[in-house]
């Protein structure tokens, strides 16, 4: 009998999350306003010039884009929570989407609004807010360590949130601001293929460190004395976990917006299905992610005639999964 | 080659946990010789955590050194250290619920580069290891679902699997029962067998009887007595060392030591 | 196993390739050489290839420019639709144009493809808006114009800029000069006036929102107070106003302190003009005023639309305002023609059509 038989069966459903995404991504593809709402006829992708620049210049960047939201969010999530020794935080409670925000405002506004002067100080403001969220947490006497760095997150979220708020009110109303409000709201309204390029050489490196070191997540989320008898600088390699994390984070924030949520909910979800083990979860979440957030994506250009901003989308649903789990056998659970 | 060098020197050890803060040991010096069991006894406080710790490397001493054959801890790149030095604390949770054989596996991280992910090689050690332990009808059982004795040989498993040099544990037989922990005995004399190194606390003298060859009395962060177990297991040195009245009685040849209920004599 | 160390990696080259491959996609079709070229009030040069035969207006305030795309003949045939925005009173366009009601109708705020489900090929929106529409629409080749209309300046180029979109640069300078003799005729009495004659002017727009009858100032670059300095009054409220984003709540205390010498009153069109002119006039904090006492409260006049919008009607807004405010350089001045003249020569609607359809709406003088 091997070491793990239950691994077989791990390997299995994610074989068969990978399916689904495929899956989602055709009918994503398919999936429009154009030339009647829903399902967009293959026919039409073969004959009509115009649905064919529809789709490619569209639609596909779009797709991608959200695929690519998912997959961060949640390896991003995944990370933060097992760093933390925490199931309840993702970048939204660490004050790192919120950072984000604040340094894409601060980009727009001050900094002359170029993608990559954009994307940088929402880089540079998102790791700032997680390095205070930490070192905050560990001043607060309240509490154990998961409630501490939760309140120590909200503290600092709540202070980008009103900085970003000083920054509307600064803004020049008719170009800045609406770009910042819109962007608030979170949504892939605008994404078009030169913001993939601004992105991804962020979020593909972040990725793969990710993906590769992820069995190593289940040693870092232990305590520090335990990582380091087993030959591991715990401040080290957590330390570049992190950066990717918070880096690819604040990449697709700062053109996708906050999207709540996902970061959170995804990799119980996936613990749920392929185990605790990082090494399965890890890639379940991000897969579980990609899917999640295309098809609010998908949603949210769809349902309607107008626009449904993708982040009350995602936390609507996001919500509703998360209230399921809660009550159906409690988080991390495996029996 | 050199002269014969004890695996594990240490000399005149004194820490505190805060600058200014009172010392948890005090001029502390031990040799410990490879392929030896060796005990640390001593009352709760007496410093015996913070010392395995100091032997980790973990903690760094404000005065005196130590080495591991031969060369301080910072000479070891940490893999090699790891590989090294291995402990097996008191107490360890995970807020993630790994599976036994998940957590097991955790011990061959000393021998994968930051990318590699384990291999077969790797598994199949860590599956020696449970059955080692006898846990492997419990390999797919979550680590926080086992009982606090289950719990501390899973984390033995993964000391095991780990196969550093030395191997420290930290009152690795407290929650366990009268069958457990002849198994944990009977595994770190088969260690001992091996060629590798063990160091233990325990504030059980009977213990240290049945297994060590060499033991050291702690009390208050000082040291009252180190050398062959039979030799400083003597009432005088435990009665100091616990300020309790102790008898120890020869039977087959082993020692029992007994805490009396009265004054001897009285 | 050993295939499946690859899959992340051929997983992410997959993800590189599609940002790479991309942008080579042709962003749109339109390779013929333009036909027409403009400069957009938001500064961007906009080519056609040919006149729009299907335009969609959209955006926030789709009324303020379908009533100046109907001043061109030709826009009966070649308006597609526009968005649907709240519901008005009564239409006015069914008036000038009973096939109005046969036009396509969006929902609000549509997406770039349910936008190009219907074929467009042109869309006028009213304000700088977001760039993103122009670029998501342009990867469909759909061209997008904004116009101004905010100011009489960007009204004249907004004109002109219509008239070469649609092929008749004759009827854009009719329109302008309309408007110009208006605006000069004002002008001419007014501009020698010194700044102690210019009244010290209050105009507030008075709603019932939420149940209670609140008071607003027009923000300081509005049409509003463009009307009021352009007819020789001066605006006493630039203060505690915003330069663009709003109206400004404002209290009785502020208006008490003011203390104007003439109040401009823009009713909500839920409410009764009278009513609220009559309400105010009993009010024993407003029957202090000096303007009260020396009866210049006045309703701000409306027919289906208002007068002191950005919508085209904001000339006659201002020439009203004109004559109210310096009743005695415009003595000459009969507003009812005006608004027979404005209706005929701007929609081509006759003053028969005009007395039976539009002057039921019209409130006029009302203080």
């Amino acid at each position: 009998m091997p070491l793990t038989p239950g691994r077989n069966k791990s390997s299995r459903r994610l074989w068969w999350i990978i399916g689904i995404v495929l899956l989602t991504l055709v009918l994503s593809l398919l999936t429009g306003r154009y030339p009647r709402p829903i399902l967009t006829p293959l026919k039409a992708l073969l004959e009509n010039d115009l649905a064919r620049n529809l789709v490619l210049n569209l639609r596909l960047p779009r797709i991608v884009a959200a695929f690519m939201l998912g997959l961060v969010l949640s390896a991003s999530g995944a990370v933060f929570q097992m760093i933390f020794r925490n199931p309840l935080v993702d970048s939204g409670f660490l004050g790192v989407s919120q950072g984000a925000a604040f340094g894409a405002s601060l980009g727009i506004v001050f900094l002359g609004g170029a993608a990559w002067a954009v994307q940088a100080s929402a880089a540079f403001f998102a790791l700032l807010g997680l390095a205070a969220s930490y070192f905050l947490a560990r001043r607060i006497r309240l509490g154990g360590w998961v409630l501490r760095l939760v309140l120590a997150g909200i503290a600092v979220a709540a202070i980008y949130s009103s900085g970003t708020g000083g920054i509307k009110y600064l803004a020049e109303p008719s170009r800045q601001l609406p770009d910042i409000t819109f962007w608030m709201l979170g949504g892939l309204w605008g994404i078009t293929w030169p913001d993939i390029l601004h992105i991804l050489p962020v979020v593909v490196p972040s990725l793969i460190i990710i993906y590769l070191m992820r069995w190593r997540l289940n040693l870092l989320s232990m305590r520090d004395e335990t990582v380091f008898s087993l030959g591991v600088l715990p401040g080290r390699e957590r330390l570049v976990l992190l950066v990717a994390a918070v880096a690819s984070t604040a990449a697709v924030v700062s053109k996708a917006g906050q999207i709540a949520w996902v970061g959170l909910i995804i990799p119980h979800i996936a613990r749920r299905i392929v185990g605790s083990d990082a090494q399965k979860m890890v890639p379940a979440a991000m897969l579980l992610g990609s899917v999640f957030v295309l098809f609010c994506d998908d949603l949210a250009r769809t349902a309607l005639s107008g626009e449904i901003p993708l982040g009350i989308l995602t936390s609507l649903i996001g919500t509703v999964l998360f209230l399921g789990l809660l009550i159906s056998r409690g988080l991390g659970a495996r029996q | 080659m050199s002269r014969h060098e004890p695996l594990i020197a240490a000399r005149d050890l004194t820490f505190a946990y805060r600058r200014g803060g009172p010392d948890v040991l005090r001029g502390i010096s031990l040799e410990i010789e490879s392929g030896t069991i060796t005990a640390v006894l001593g009352p709760n406080g007496s410093g015996k955590t913070t010392l395995l710790n100091l032997l980790l490397g973990w903690l760094q001493p404000q005065k005196g050194q130590i080495e591991l054959g031969g060369r301080p801890h910072h000479s070891y790149s940490r893999r090699a250290l790891s590989r090294t030095v291995g402990l097996v604390p008191q107490d360890e949770h995970a807020t993630f619920d790994l599976t036994v054989s998940e957590y097991v596996l955790l011990g061959r991280a000393p021998y994968l580069d930051f990318l590699e992910m384990p291999k077969s090689g790797d598994r199949e050690l860590a599956l020696q290891a449970l059955k080692t332990t006898g846990l492997d009808t419990l390999r797919e059982r979550s680590v926080s679902s086992l009982s606090s004795g289950e719990r501390q040989l899973a984390t033995l498993a993964r000391a095991l699997a780990q196969e550093p040099q030395i191997l420290l544990l930290d009152e690795p037989m407290s929650h366990l029962d009268i069958g457990n922990t002849r198994r944990i005995l009977r595994i770190l004399e088969a260690m001992k067998e091996r060629g590798q190194t063990i160091v233990f606390t325990t504030h059980d003298p009977n213990i240290v009887a049945s297994v060590a060859d060499s033991a050291i009395l702690l009390k208050e962060g000082r040291l009252l007595a180190s050398g062959p177990a039979s030799a400083v297991l003597d009432a005088h040195n435990l009665s100091a060392t616990y300020g309790v009245p102790v008898e120890v009685i020869r039977i087959n040849g082993r020692l029992i030591v007994l805490a009396t209920a009265t004054e001897k004599g009285a | 196993m050993r295939a499946a160390k690859f899959r992340p990696f051929i997983f992410f080259f997959f993800l590189l390739s599609l940002a790479v491959i991309g942008p080579i996609f042709p962003a749109a079709p339109g390779t013929g050489p333009p036909f027409i070229q403009i400069v957009d009030a938001s500064g961007q040069t906009v080519k056609l290839e040919k006149v729009p035969q299907r335009i969609l207006v959209l955006g926030r305030s789709p009324y303020v420019v379908l009533h100046l795309l109907y001043m061109f003949p030709e826009s009966k045939e070649r308006l597609l639709g526009s968005e649907k925005k709240g519901k008005l009173a009564s239409d006015f366009l069914p008036l000038v144009d009973p096939g109005f009601k046969d036009k396509v109708f969006l929902e609000s705020d549509p997406g770039p493809e349910e936008i190009a489900a219907h074929h467009p090929d042109l869309v006028l929106v009213k304000g700088m808006g977001v760039g993103l529409r122009r670029e998501s629409l342009a990867k469909v080749g759909i061209p997008i114009v904004y116009l101004g209309l905010e100011t009489p300046e960007q009204f004249f180029k907004d004109v002109s800029n219509l008239g070469t979109i649609l092929g008749n640069e004759q009827r854009a300078k009719e329109i302008s000069s309309f408007f110009k003799s208006r605006i000069e005729g004002v002008q001419k009495a007014v501009s020698r006036l010194r700044e102690n004659e210019k009244p010290r002017v209050l105009l507030i727009m008075a709603s019932d929102r939420g149940g209670t009858v609140g008071m607003q100032v027009p923000a300081t670059e509005w049409m509003q107070t463009i009307q009021v300095r352009s007819a020789g009054g001066t605006p006493i409220w630039l203060d505690v106003a915003q330069r663009t984003n709003g109206w400004t709540i404002i209290n009785l205390e502020q208006i008490a302190l003011w203390n104007p010498d003439q109040i401009y009153v823009v009713i909500w069109h839920t409410l009764e003009p009278q009513r609220v002119i009559d309400a105010l006039r009993k009010d024993s904090r407003w029957s202090a005023l000096k303007a009260v006492r020396s009866n210049a409260l006045y309703a701000f006049p409306s027919d289906i639309y208002g007068w002191d919008t950005p919508d085209p009607r904001w000339i006659l807004g201002m020439t009203w305002l004109a004559a109210r405010i310096h009743p005695a350089l415009f003595k000459t001045l009969d507003m009812s023609e005006e608004v027979y003249r404005y209706f005929g020569e701007l929609y081509g609607l006759e003053r028969k059509a005009v007395n039976v359809l539009l002057k039921p709406h019209l409130k006029m003088d009302i203080h």
